[in-house]
């Protein structure tokens, strides 16, 4: 198929086979692995005849075993965190590794109405037929309920207060009521939702108590050493370049140390000697960005340059990337690039090529 | 002769639990528990019911107390249960390992040995790095997958006790650690090893020498396997114990309280724990079958405290997670991390902020424990106690603030004992802002360490109460002393403290020294302390009369001495003398007395107008008579203008500016003349001189803050000033008569009446 970006479960279908295979763990209702299976898919490694599992997140092994130690409880799962540190990507693998299926997905905007995550009428059959079933449009959640499968809110805090509120009953009842069919549908074993929220962002609604009460709050951190980070970039961005069937030589590695390098000494707001204090841009300077940065920079090596991934490949997007300010964040980065690229010996082709892009 | 070995981790609470059950089996005849021989007679006191842990048994050199080692217990501590075991029963319990004299003795030739070996640092010991150690159970962490050493010996040995199978326990911390010794595996404490458990066997054979058929054996499990053969071992251990050193050192034993914090301290046995308020909750409710639950309750309790809102939900739902959480790792038995990861996810929002509490209150558990009054103590420390006691002072590890009214016979008893331990420097309370004004009201925070009754010991001979102690340890520190600053400074720390006794003999101590005293610098240190006392003490029912007395004649001298002391000075002492004039200027300020000011002001002229003066200092006096409004603005720029002239050496004008603008530049950007003369001047250095000067210019102005030098360059950028405001106030056409007919208005709006 060409599709741009493949589901997890259809990506890793392989991996997951194999793992169900070597399952011998028992599994709760309607899950397809058992939770060990689970978090072993989650964090890779070798399974018993020697089948490789590709890590999905690289981090600490405890939280991912709080994630799925939660899902198998009657709470819901909340993934919060930094925009760009790997909820959405989690939530998906997790649904893809339990359910089979991450495609049960509500996203949460300021728009999402009630109808979006219980149900809703399709009036043309409703005019015709009066309130029946086969009148009702089913909602993602809805489904799963049925199903007994994971269900997927994106941006849970995006959503409105009232409509945030629907979801009370579904979490606490497990049922979802339709008084105007005088009927209902209760959830089957196996049904649990994960939900994603980013503490950082403008615009947020706060959960209430009554609904943050049905959740298990597993807060995603920033990558802690840089080891891990450019691990991560690495991965990702080799991987996404698959997809994206871009023709650059695979990036290196000096490459991504110094992105990750800028990254993490702008968002700590210190050197990574510890040494120098700079002050921090009002950008998240995520993890994800920096995978994405890296990908620009391939895209232009790629299309326009010799093939390598150089610093001039790269200065664009991260230019980009750290000043969303126009004017705040240029001073910070003009004094980041001052103080301490400028005098780090051989980042001197980082310096120019920041330096030619004008502001 | 059954000798029975059992190796434990110290404050291990499984160990302690197999220990118990051990004990019960085998019904020994003789316990010997590791520690130092000095403590046999301390431990009887263990199973007094006053004697409530965690406590720890400090043995101390008598002859210098701050050589000391302390050996903390907690309720769970097998060594504790088990001695408590053996005195219920009227078993003979011996302690078993090195002395603390030969210890102390060691590091007491140690040190010495440093001190003649320091000439030659970099000899060849330097070059070869020291072995890096590895905890030797970690080896067996790291095959069965555990992050570190401590977790993995917690879930196999200390977490899962299973009953009646505390044989099967010690058979298998002995093989596991005989398998570590004989692998060869470098322990850190080894040398010091060799010879403890030389000693160890020694104690061993002398007690089997003795007819005692049945030993029991409490020691870390580290040592085990090194007590099990103490026949073949007999002539090498003789030969090695006599290696150690010879020593008459005196060693004094006694119990104190400790802290829970504490206990994670490494000293006296050699490792600590971390969560000695979470042992404390498995000691006591481990064995429950819901004691995770109880735990769950215990933290939503404290948040309920602390106005978080947490319901039962949280506590089931917690729970759930945990027991989920236990089985998904493949564990048998809910463990803290498992718990604080549910308290985290479930009651916390996933926050770790909420969790530190839970850290201080509950798995650390602040808690001091008691000891009997009975207890052999020194009198300064029952003093000590008696006075906290009657003054109401809690010995608490916790923080707390008290607020003291002094016009309150309490509160000034309080705050008397306070600055009295100050004084023997034992530092319990921390001075804070008081938030209502008056010299009236005093605020502390007080925090009490287990050391500090170290310090109280180590303070003993200096009297027996805390009043006496202190009196006789300030009169001896200023007799000593010809340093009148240091003898103000005693001054100043026994006015609250109320010594009377030793107020009366500073102040003639003082009084004398000032006027034998050539040392006008000397002086000049001694003054603001003085000054503040004179000002700040009469809260405190002392006779000041004699304070002030003082002061006056110190300034006197100073004024007198003063010119003299500042003629010829290099550059470095002239600075150093700067200052002293700095705070002289400040403490006069504070006097209050016209007569004396005045003197000041003119020692100061003196000072302006006389030769041999060094710039630095003339530059200074300059500021100050100017700041005090003594001398005009025109007099100042005109000995400005002078001190910058062209026929000054330059390194002259550089020390006078130096002096003039130590602190602020603010002056020069207000006052335009004083601006345009030293623009002038540095334009007018030649190039030689300019590069001589500019380090003297760059430090006078790099003290100023950033502000003020970003403001001065934007000036030197502009030049010179022409003086446009002044001219353009000047109005041919002015009517006096009308501007005058406004003023009497304005007075009144501004409340100003015409004397």
């Amino acid at each position: 198929m060409n599709v741009l970006r493949q589901h997890a479960e259809e990506q890793f279908a392989h991996e997951l086979e194999e793992i169900t295979k070597q399952d011998k763990n028992t599994r709760p209702t309607s899950w397809n692995l058992s939770p060990q299976a689970v978090v072993q898919y989650l964090m890779g490694g070798k399974l018993p005849n020697g089948f490789e599992v590709s890590p999905k997140y690289i981090g600490n092994r405890r939280l991912m075993e709080i994630a799925v130690a939660t899902l198998t409880t009657d709470r819901a799962l909340l993934l919060y965190g930094l925009p760009g540190t790997a909820k959405s990507w989690v939530a998906e693998h997790l649904a893809a590794a339990i359910s089979g299926n991450s495609t049960l997905l509500v996203q949460g905007t300021a728009g999402t109405s009630e109808e979006a995550i219980r149900y809703g009428w399709n009036y043309a059959k409703l005019l015709a037929e009066g309130p029946s079933e086969n009148a009702l449009v089913t909602t993602p959640m809805m489904q799963a309920m049925r199903t007994g499968k994971i269900a997927r809110i994106e941006e849970l805090t995006r959503i409105t207060a009232d409509v945030q509120d629907t979801l009370i009953t579904i979490l606490s009842e497990k049922t979802l009521p339709i008084p105007e069919l005088n009927m209902e549908v209760q959830a089957v074993r196996g049904f649990n939702v994960i939900a994603t929220a980013n503490n950082r962002d403008k615009g947020v609604n706060e959960l209430s108590g009554a609904l943050k009460r049905r959740f298990n709050t597993v807060i995603l951190p920033v990558p802690e050493t840089m080891k891990e980070e450019i691990e991560i970039v690495q991965h990702r961005v080799s991987s996404l370049q698959k997809a994206l069937e871009l023709p650059a030589e695979a990036p290196a590695l000096k490459e991504i140390q110094r992105i990750v390098t800028i990254f993490r000494e702008l968002r700590a707001g210190v050197t990574a000697d510890g040494k120098t204090k700079i002050k921090t841009p009002s950008s998240t300077m995520s993890t994800a960005e920096a995978i994405s940065v890296v990908n620009s920079g391939l895209a232009l090596a790629a299309h326009f340059g010799d093939g390598r991934i150089n610093a001039e490949d790269l200065a664009a997007g991260l230019v980009g990337a750290v000043v969303k300010d126009p004017i705040q964040d240029k001073v910070v980065w003009n004094e980041y690039l001052e103080t301490v690229v400028k005098t780090r010996e051989d980042w001197k082709d980082v310096y120019r090529a920041c330096k030619e892009i004008v502001l | 002769m059954p000798l029975t070995i059992l190796g434990i981790r110290h404050h291990g609470v499984g160990s302690t639990q197999n220990v118990i059950e051990m004990l019960e089996q085998t019904q020994p005849d003789m316990v010997l528990v590791e520690g130092a021989p000095e403590l046999d007679s301390i431990i009887s006191w263990i199973g007094n019911e006053q004697l409530r842990p965690p406590v720890a048994v400090l043995g101390y050199n008598i002859d210098e107390p701050q050589q000391a080692t302390f050996y903390p217990f907690a309720e769970f501590s097998p060594e504790w249960q088990a001695i408590l075991y053996a005195n219920n029963r009227q078993i003979p319990v011996k302690m078993l390992d090195l002395p603390l004299a030969i210890g102390f003795q060691q590091n007491k030739n140690e040190k010495e040995s440093n001190i003649v070996e320091e000439p030659n640092p970099e000899d060849s010991e330097s070059i070869v790095p020291p072995p890096i150690h590895k905890d030797p159970i970690s080896y067996f962490a790291e095959i069965a997958g555990y992050e570190n050493s401590e977790l993995w010996w917690e879930h196999h040995f200390e977490h899962n006790y299973i009953s009646n199978s505390a044989k099967e326990h010690f058979d298998a911390v002995m093989l596991m650690m005989s398998e570590l010794r004989h692998a060869n595996i470098p322990s850190v404490l080894d040398e010091e090893n060799i010879a403890r458990e030389a000693y160890m066997r020694d104690i061993i054979r002398k007690t089997q020498n003795e007819l005692y058929s049945n030993i029991v054996v409490v020691c870390g499990a580290w040592h085990a396997p090194a007590l099990l053969d103490v026949d073949s071992t007999a002539k090498a251990d003789t030969k090695l114990l006599k290696s150690l050193p010879k020593t008459k050192i005196k060693v004094a034993t006694t119990w104190i309280p400790w802290t829970n914090q504490r206990l994670s301290m490494h000293s006296g046995y050699g490792a600590g724990i971390t969560s000695p308020g979470w042992y404390d909750f498995l000691w006591k409710k481990g064995k429950q079958k819901d004691f995770a639950i109880e735990w769950l309750s215990h933290v939503a309790r404290l948040f309920r405290k602390k106005q978080v809102d947490i319901s039962t939900a949280h506590v089931i739902e917690a729970f759930r997670l945990a027991e989920t959480l236990t089985s998904l790792r493949g564990l048998s038995r809910i463990g803290l991390l498992e718990l604080n990861e549910a308290t985290q996810t479930v009651m916390c929002m996933g926050d770790t902020v909420l969790l530190s509490l839970v850290k201080d209150k509950l798995i650390v558990a602040n808690r001091l424990g008691e000891v009997p009054d009975e207890l052999p103590k020194v009198p300064l420390q029952l003093d000590f106690e008696k006075l906290a006691k009657s003054n109401r002072l809690a010995l608490t590890a916790e923080k707390k603030d008290y607020e003291l009214d002094l016009r309150k016979e309490l509160d000034l008893n309080r705050s008397k004992m306070i600055h009295r331990l100050d004084i023997l420097e034992i530092n319990w309370g921390q001075k804070l802002y008081a938030r209502s004004k008056g010299t009236f009201k005093e605020a502390w925070t007080l925090a009490w360490k287990p050391e500090m009754y170290l310090s109280l010991i180590d303070k003993a001979v200096w009297g027996n109460t805390l009043e006496d102690a202190c009196t006789k340890y300030l009169i001896d520190t200023s007799q000593k002393s010809q340093n009148i600053g240091k003898i103000a400074n005693n001054i100043q720390k026994a006015i609250p403290a109320e010594l009377f006794v030793a107020i009366e003999f500073l102040l003639k101590k003082i009084d004398e020294v000032a006027t034998i005293s050539a040392d006008i610098l000397d002086l000049m240190t001694a003054l603001k302390p003085m000054v503040e006392v004179s000002r700040y003490g009469n809260v405190r029912k002392t006779d000041l009369g004699a304070i002030r007395q003082i002061v006056d004649s110190l300034l006197t001298r100073i004024c007198i001495g003063l010119p003299n002391t500042c003629y010829g000075l290099d550059d470095d002492n002239s600075r150093k003398v700067f200052e002293h004039i700095q705070q002289v200027n400040e403490a006069t300020r504070l006097i209050e007395n016209d007569e004396l000011t005045q003197l000041w002001f003119d020692t100061l002229k003196k000072l302006l107008n006389k030769e041999g003066i060094h710039s630095i200092i003339q530059g200074c006096t300059c500021r100050l008579l100017l700041d005090a409004q003594e001398m005009d603005t025109e007099e100042t720029a005109e000995r400005f203008a002078w001190a910058l002239s062209q026929g000054q050496e330059p390194s002259f004008s550089a020390g006078w500016l130096e002096g003039f603008l130590k602190g602020s530049g603010v002056i020069l950007i207000y006052d335009h003349v004083l601006w345009n003369i030293l623009y002038k001047w540095v334009a007018e250095l030649s190039q030689e001189y300019f590069t001589e000067l500019l380090p003297i210019l760059r430090r006078t102005f790099s003290h100023f803050v950033p502000n003020e030098r970003q403001q001065l360059g934007e000036k030197a950028k502009a030049g010179t000033i022409i003086q446009s405001q002044e001219l353009t106030t000047i109005n041919e056409n002015f009517n006096h008569q009308r501007a005058e007919s406004v003023l009497p208005m304005l007075e009144t709006l501004l409340g100003i009446t015409r004397l």
